[in-house]
């Protein structure tokens, strides 16, 4: 069989051009769909940031405003409300999720006996799984005012009821308490990777030295996890700051814009007001965003493309 | 003595925290479970009932009174089709961006950009073009975004898996007359098929739970179970009842798939090689 091929090969000119761009013929689906589904819907979104349409002049004709939508959206009040609720979830989520992350990290680094621990992962890892539109229908029940579980604890210990969704402020806890259960997980499982990687001996040497447990912390393990630390922060900080489909289940927004992030505004304007150019201009706002983080990433954290 | 008792107590303190830890973890999907289980009025009850009388009669209504089967099988069919033709583009392209990597072409960094790009900023221009072209609520149209979107993704995590398969093995191929694509199918692929399987499960787990895209883009033919779940809080009320049934529905699936992909979720999620 291949020495037949082999023949083959010789004599003809449509495999020897597979042969010689077979690399670049692999990856050309890939270049395609992602053309076709991504960069192409991408352009022409920015074309359409600078134009006024609106769903009602769609078909009828709109025109190229300019920079128009951009200055309007920048000087709206409303949009730095959810610049700043989007950059405040990030922020407060992230931080909590590294907290909470590296202690169960550390938890279960200690834990003996592989048994043991892969039974404590599983548990662990569940809401990493699970969809987020189930976590948040889920959240909104224990949530709930009268028949919620949280708040029947919490009465229970005498620390009375409160109005969890229906309460500005509570309603950003809600969701940062939500995406903190379900994404902490993911901090948990590369900063357990990062401590099973750790180097022994430097960790034997200052035991020997007589080093504290706080020296060592210091000292040892905060620097030598401050890759996977970093790897961590900036993949939740990026995909909380996508996040929509949480918020718009357990809050919508609500009450009134305290928990209206960039991206559920943007849905606002694009599909309750059909504002199409504005959303659009919104739309590149956040895309900006995303971008200059992920440069971050790439450039900060040690995030490898290549092992 | 007292260094024993120390170590008793510090071993107490751990194994409590790590029970603390995994309740925290479990309780609200077995919360969700025991209120689908329960009868309405149970459901109701204050203080919460834990002793009742179980009842399937959430599951029942989530099938006859809504179109839930309807919705399971639109969600079979979208992710089950996104991701075998993910599974197949990707698979050709994650080995190509490996190898041009191996050459010095830096590409993995575009890859990451491509898997980082949030949905919002392309849901708005797709849903103009699919109402030009008449592709809303189409099962096509949702099937070809989500491999779209979630291709780059499956790429990532593949190129991890063909990192691995050293060079060395492809290049014997070819010095024993084997064409490259019969040393990329013949060699490559069978050896890369474990991390083919765990790539397609979190790749399908990725498309059960999307959420934005269905919901812009779909309307009454085509519509997912997290759209369909979502529908149980309605204006004036929640149906509490088929709200968890269907919410444990759902969950079903990615639990079965999650035993499989568990330790594969380090590279799957964090999509990037620690180093």
């Amino acid at each position: 069989m291949p020495a037949h091929s082999n023949k083959s090969l010789q004599h003809n000119w449509f495999s020897r051009f597979i042969e010689k761009r077979f690399l670049f013929l692999l990856l050309l689906p890939t270049i395609i769909i992602l053309l076709a589904v991504v960069v192409y819907p991408l352009g022409y979104s920015i074309w359409l940031s600078f134009t006024n349409a609106t769903l009602l002049n769609f078909l009828t004709g709109f025109s190229f405003v300019g920079l128009r939508n951009y200055l309007h959206t920048l000087t709206r009040a409303e949009f730095w409300n959810s610049f700043r609720v989007a950059i405040l979830f990030s922020g407060i989520s992230t931080a909590l999720e590294l907290v909470f992350g590296f202690f169960l990290a550390q938890l279960v680094y200690n834990i003996k006996g592989a048994k043991k621990r892969s039974i404590v992962i599983a548990c662990l890892l569940t809401p990493l799984m699970l969809t987020p539109v189930v976590v948040a229908l889920m959240w909104k029940l224990m949530l709930d005012y009268q028949i919620g579980i949280i708040n029947y604890l919490m009465s229970v210990l005498g620390l009375g009821r409160y109005p969890w969704l229906g309460d500005q402020t509570l309603a950003f806890w809600s969701l940062i308490i939500s995406d903190v259960w379900q994404q902490t997980p993911f901090v948990f499982l590369i900063l357990l990777a990062g401590l099973e990687s750790l180097p022994q001996e430097p960790f034997e040497a200052a035991r020997v030295d007589g080093a504290s447990r706080l020296q060592v912390f210091r000292f040892l393990t905060l620097p030598f996890m401050s890759g996977p630390i970093l790897v961590a922060v900036t993949f939740r900080l990026i995909d909380s700051f996508k996040i929509f489909d949480k918020i718009n289940v357990l809050t919508g927004g609500g009450p009134g814009t305290a928990t209206e992030a960039l991206n559920v505004h943007m849905h606002r304007i694009a599909f309750r007001w059909f504002r199409l150019g504005e959303a659009a201009s919104i739309a590149q706002i956040i895309l900006v965003i995303i971008v200059l983080l992920t440069w971050l990433a790439l450039r900060v954290s040690r995030i490898s493309t290549d092992s | 003595m007292s260094r024993r008792n120390a170590k008793i107590v510090s071993t107490a303190v751990l194994a409590l925290l790590v029970v603390g830890a995994c309740l925290v973890s479990l309780f609200p999907v077995i919360w969700t479970f025991l209120t689908s289980i329960k009868s309405n009025v149970d459901a109701f009850a204050m203080p919460p009932k834990w002793i009742f009388q179980p009842t399937l009669s959430n599951y029942m209504n989530v099938f006859e009174k809504q179109p839930f089967g309807k919705y399971f099988f639109d969600s079979i069919v979208v992710a089950v089709v996104s991701t075998v033709v993910i599974m197949v583009v990707g698979s050709l392209g994650a080995y190509s961006v490996t190898r041009y990597q191996a050459r010095g072409v830096e590409m993995g960094k575009y890859v990451l950009l491509f898997r980082m790009l949030p949905p919002m900023a392309i849901v708005l221009p797709v849903f103009i073009l699919f109402r030009t072209y008449g592709m809303l609520d189409t099962y096509p149209g949702l099937i070809m975004v989500y491999t779209g979107f979630n291709l780059p993704f499956g790429i990532w995590m593949l190129m991890g898996f063909f990192q691995n398969l050293p060079m060395e093995l492809e290049e014997a191929a070819l010095v024993d007359g084997c064409s490259r694509y019969r040393a990329f199918w013949k060699v490559i692929l069978p050896l890369a098929s474990p991390g083919i399987a765990a790539t397609s499960i979190l790749v399908l787990i990725q498309c059960w739970n999307e959420y934005l895209f269905a919901l812009i883009l779909t309307a009454r033919n085509v519509r997912t179970l997290p759209i369909g779940a979502s529908m149980f809080v309605q204006e004036h009320q929640i149906l509490w009842g088929e709200l968890t049934a269907a919410a444990i529905l759902i969950m079903l699936p990615i639990f079965v798939a999650g035993l499989f992909v568990q330790r594969y979720l380090v590279r799957g999620l964090t999509v990037g090689a620690l180093k």
